[in-house]
């Protein structure tokens, strides 16, 4: 399967008459999106917003951050199974506007947090202080039910993803990237003798709020599943998981999955991809059982040499972390786990809710109760609110300059267990 | 299968029926609900589930929520089924006993908040929680069995 | 004004500080206002850097065992107006290292300033002390002195000039146990498949998050026919015979007694008394059932409940017991008990 992803740059987004993309410069009709993303009643009002790099603005409590994109060659031109008919994506040619984002807001209830700064200290900890962002907050129908406020919500950024995407329907990418990972039996002597590598992928799997789904499909109905790295490059999986910002996989990070993009660099060159496989993390011991012993049984049929996990959450998924891992390991594949870590505000609690002796390898991205002071905000988007409520804040979170001190825990992809970004925590 | 809900969450306790009705499955086996809700805080619930889990009764679902945030809720919603096995709850009590500590680590003091947003906030993820492990349950029955 | 010489405060035992030995151990603390002993040689090493302005001094017994003795410490140790505290160094000595570690306490929780100390690795002490301070590893003996020293000040150095101190590796001192987030300088994920390509390769590879290593002891199946069932007991709460023959330590202990209760049925028909350093040991004293539950044992063979109380008991005192001698000491009494047709036991602590 050969995806192209084609990269249109945008250095800026502006609210206008009229959606186009001129000079680097995305523009878009507020009148028109608007109309698109209100044609789900579930939704009363939209407002709409633009935080670029370097803005001391604050956006609070965030849902989603999803890349617009559009797909050139395929009939699906939304998110299969959300927003767009069945199909399988991944293959063909997409552009992608890199440097923007749609990011949603808007309580569904409260701790669902989290926040992105665009300067600042805070700026630091989140990629999404790059990324020039198409703010929508949005109000629901009055009395709107909470699964129902939750799936309008998502559906709505996702809307808003592909209509922004189509603006670059007929333009020239500034570069191309290509993805192609044939099928085992077609690939050549380039992968001869190089050691066979397949990555892990846990995702959220436990009640509304903490939901993912893979191809419109709640991934806690399904058995732990072999994919084509392209399709979660190209839109295959959403999330829906709205708590804990900083590790929860944004629909952004998947289309951007960095484990599956470096590991898409080495291959053929030092290892051989076989693909990736993902498991969804339940609530119950028997669902554990299940997901761990059907995904390990996956990779050892796709006969890897070695794996990547990466892990949603933090918690109870650390027990199906370590298990996955122990169960690879019995069976002599060599694994690396990339997880965070709760060691507490002063960094002296044990760092993983679960222990094993077998996870030799381990990545870490940080301590998600490590407390970072951030500066008082020009602008806040969103619900200024929220801020009463973020984690590891309190009374006391507010200081009498008006910055915040508060947890990572807080912070959009702080922490992210695909390893986004370069947070890490080291034993002193 | 005798099944028991332990749980010191007001949104759940009211909406007990209205779960459990959805979720018992197969009138073949005659599943049994019990639910167990006089807590007067997390602390009791903790102790009560150590306590069944010492007379054969093992936990189904994992006493530690999805990530660190909600750690430290004052809430808590465990379902248990009663198996008589030797050891069945040994390991599960390990990871009780961790869940507590992390509990313990993050209220030292009593586990109420100030909070009216958060406090409705922490019980209706507690009560998603529980519906997501009940329809996990569900699949299982009707796979032939938890 | 000259800036003024930082002010460190170091806490010895009766033996270092000059007073005596085990016959000193019950010493209660005092001050010097000066450097006593090695703390000598320490102001020394410190040179310029800061001065060592008080010494104070306890018996290794006193700070373990009495509930006082911490306060005493903390207002000791406080009326010298520290901006650092050093403990020790304490070697292999397990009450001492206790000790070290009460003291470093005092001034991470007290007086919120630095300590520093110097133990071996496998000393009890160095749990509990870890968390507050900088121990540098020392061997198991003082013949370590000469060279700990000098270590110990340059990481005083370091801190007192308010250094960042780099990881244990690298300034040579015990990991703490802290988690420090910064930041690398590769994304996590280039990271992980850097890591997998070493060990694919058969090379070494340094986890970012190394895994506690938990001694785990799977229990054994329950007893099924305990009303046939040989019951021994064994506890760590320290009630021995009163004159302690075996001599069992009042804290760290390295041994554990057996001694018959055949013919009895309550403890206070034996002149036995609590020698445990580790909790007031009035009411133990005042009623040895409360530790060791013979008066219920024999209720319960009698009503036929148990098979029968086994003759002996087992005891040591489990406080600062290190884990090395907990578990050879474990071992054995499984040992004999297996030997002597023991089915189960009731372990009571303290």
């Amino acid at each position: 399967m050969k995806l192209e992803i084609g990269e249109v740059q945008i250095e800026d987004i502006k609210l206008g008459e009229q959606t186009k993309i001129e000079d680097g410069l995305l523009h878009v009709s507020r009148a028109e999106l608007r109309k698109l993303l209100l044609e789900d009643k579930r939704l009363a009002a939209v407002e709409m917003t633009v935080a670029r790099p370097g803005d001391k603005t604050r956006i609070i409590p965030v849902k989603d951050v999803i890349e617009p994109r559009v797909r050139l060659d395929n009939e699906i031109t939304g998110y299969p199974g959300v927003t767009d008919k069945m199909g399988r994506v991944g293959a063909g040619r997409t552009l992608a506007l890199k440097g923007a984002a749609v990011v949603t807001t808007g309580d569904i209830v409260a701790i669902q947090e989290g926040l992105i700064d665009m300067w600042g200290e805070g700026a630091k900890y989140t990629p999404f202080s790059q990324t020039c962002n198409l703010v929508l907050t949005f109000t629901p129908r009055r009395n709107l039910e909470a699964h129902q406020h939750e799936e309008a919500v998502r559906e709505a950024g996702l809307k808003a993803a592909e209509y922004l995407g189509k603006a670059a329907e007929n333009m020239e990418p500034d570069n191309i990237n290509t993805y192609d990972l044939p099928a085992m039996n077609k690939r050549g002597e380039e992968v001869e003798g190089l050691p066979r590598v397949a990555y892990l992928k846990m995702l959220i799997a436990q009640g509304l709020l903490h939901d993912s789904y893979i191809y419109g499909i709640d991934a806690k109905e399904t058995l732990p599943t072999w994919i084509h790295p392209n399709e979660i490059l190209d839109g295959a999986l959403v999330s829906g998981n709205c708590v804990a910002a900083c590790d929860k996989i944004t629909t952004y990070q998947h289309q951007n999955n960095s484990i599956i993009l470096d590991l898409y660099d080495r291959h053929g060159k030092d290892l051989n991809f076989l693909g990736v496989v993902l498991t969804p993390e339940l609530t119950t011991f028997t669902g554990k059982v299940r997901a761990c012993e059907h995904a390990t049984g996956l990779i050892k049929t796709m006969g890897a040499d070695g794996v990547i996990i990466s892990e949603e959450g933090y918690g109870n998924p650390d027990s199906d972390l370590l298990q996955n891992c122990k169960l690879l390991e019995e069976d002599g594949i060599k694994t690396v786990l990339i997880t965070d870590e709760c060691a507490g505000n002063d960094g002296f609690s044990q760092s993983l809710a679960d222990t094993s002796s077998v996870a030799k390898a381990v990545i870490s991205t940080g301590n998600v109760s490590h407390m970072v002071k951030l500066d008082p905000a020009e602008r806040v988007i969103g619900n200024i609110g929220s801020l009463a409520n973020l984690a590891g804040g309190s009374g006391d979170s507010f200081c009498d300059d008006g910055s915040i001190v508060c947890e990572l825990n807080a912070i959009i992809g702080s922490t992210s267990e695909i390893g986004y970004h370069n947070l890490t925590a080291r034993q002193y | 299968m005798n099944y028991m809900l332990i749980t010191n969450n007001p949104l759940v306790i009211e909406k007990q029926a209205v779960l459990l009705s959805n979720n018992s499955s197969n009138d073949k086996q005659g599943d049994n609900w019990q639910v167990c809700q006089e807590f007067n805080d997390i602390w009791e619930l903790f102790s009560e589930v150590r306590s069944l889990l010492q007379q054969d009764w093992k936990l189904l679902t994992h006493p530690l929520p999805a990530n660190g945030g909600l750690i430290g809720s004052p809430f808590r919603s465990l379902i248990l089924a009663y198996q008589k096995a030797e050891n069945a709850g040994y390991r599960t009590q390990k990871l009780l006993d961790e869940a507590e500590e992390r509990w313990r680590k993050k209220y030292q003091a009593p586990t109420e908040i100030n909070n009216a947003d958060k406090v409705k906030a922490y019980q209706k993820l507690d009560l998603w929680a529980l519906e997501s492990s009940l329809k996990e349950l569900k699949i299982f029955e009707q796979l032939g069995g938890a | 004004m000259s800036e003024k010489k930082p002010r460190v405060v170091c806490y010895l035992n009766q033996f270092f500080g000059q007073i005596g030995g085990e016959d000193k151990a019950d010493t209660p603390p005092h001050i010097e206002m000066k450097a006593v002993g090695p703390a000598g040689a320490l102001d020394t090493e410190l040179g310029d850097v800061a001065n060592v302005v008080a010494t104070v001094i306890c018996g290794d017994n006193y700070i373990n065992e009495k509930d006082k003795a911490y306060s005493q410490v903390a207002d000791l140790i406080n009326s010298a107006e520290p901006d650092l505290v050093v403990a020790g160094p304490a070697f292999n000595a397990g009450r001492y290292g206790m000790a070290c570690a009460k003291a470093c306490e005092v001034a991470g929780e007290e007086l919120n300033i630095p300590a520093v100390s110097g133990m071996y690795e496998e000393n009890p002490g160095l749990d509990p002390a870890k968390r507050y301070a900088y121990i540098v590893p020392t061997p198991d003996s003082a013949a370590g002195m000469r060279k700990a020293l000098p270590q110990m000040a340059g990481l005083i150095t370091k801190i007192l000039k308010n250094e960042e101190l780099g990881p244990p590796e690298e300034e040579g001192y015990f990991p703490r146990g802290q988690r420090k987030t910064l930041f690398a300088d590769k994304r996590g994920s280039l990271r992980a498949v850097e890591m997998l390509l070493k060990r694919l390769a058969g090379e070494d590879i340094e986890t970012e998050l190394p895994m506690p290593v938990f001694d785990e002891v799977e229990p054994a199946p329950a007893v099924r026919e305990i009303n046939k069932s040989t019951v021994a007991l064994v506890s760590s709460g320290g009630i021995v015979p009163a004159k302690n023959p075996d001599s069992i330590e009042s804290a760290s202990a390295t041994k554990y007694g057996r001694y018959s209760l055949k013919g009895h049925n309550d403890m206070r028909q034996l002149d036995y008394r609590s020698i445990h350093g580790g909790y007031d040991s009035v009411y133990a004293n005042e009623d040895g059932n409360r530790v060791v539950p013979l008066d219920v044992m024999r209720e319960l063979e009698e009503r036929g409940e148990v098979g029968k109380l086994h003759d002996y008991y087992y005891v040591t005192t489990g406080t600062g017991t290190s884990v090395a001698n907990a578990k050879k000491m474990g071992e054995d009494i499984a040992q004999e008990l297996k030997d002597s047709g023991v089915q189960a036991v009731i372990l009571t602590s303290t």
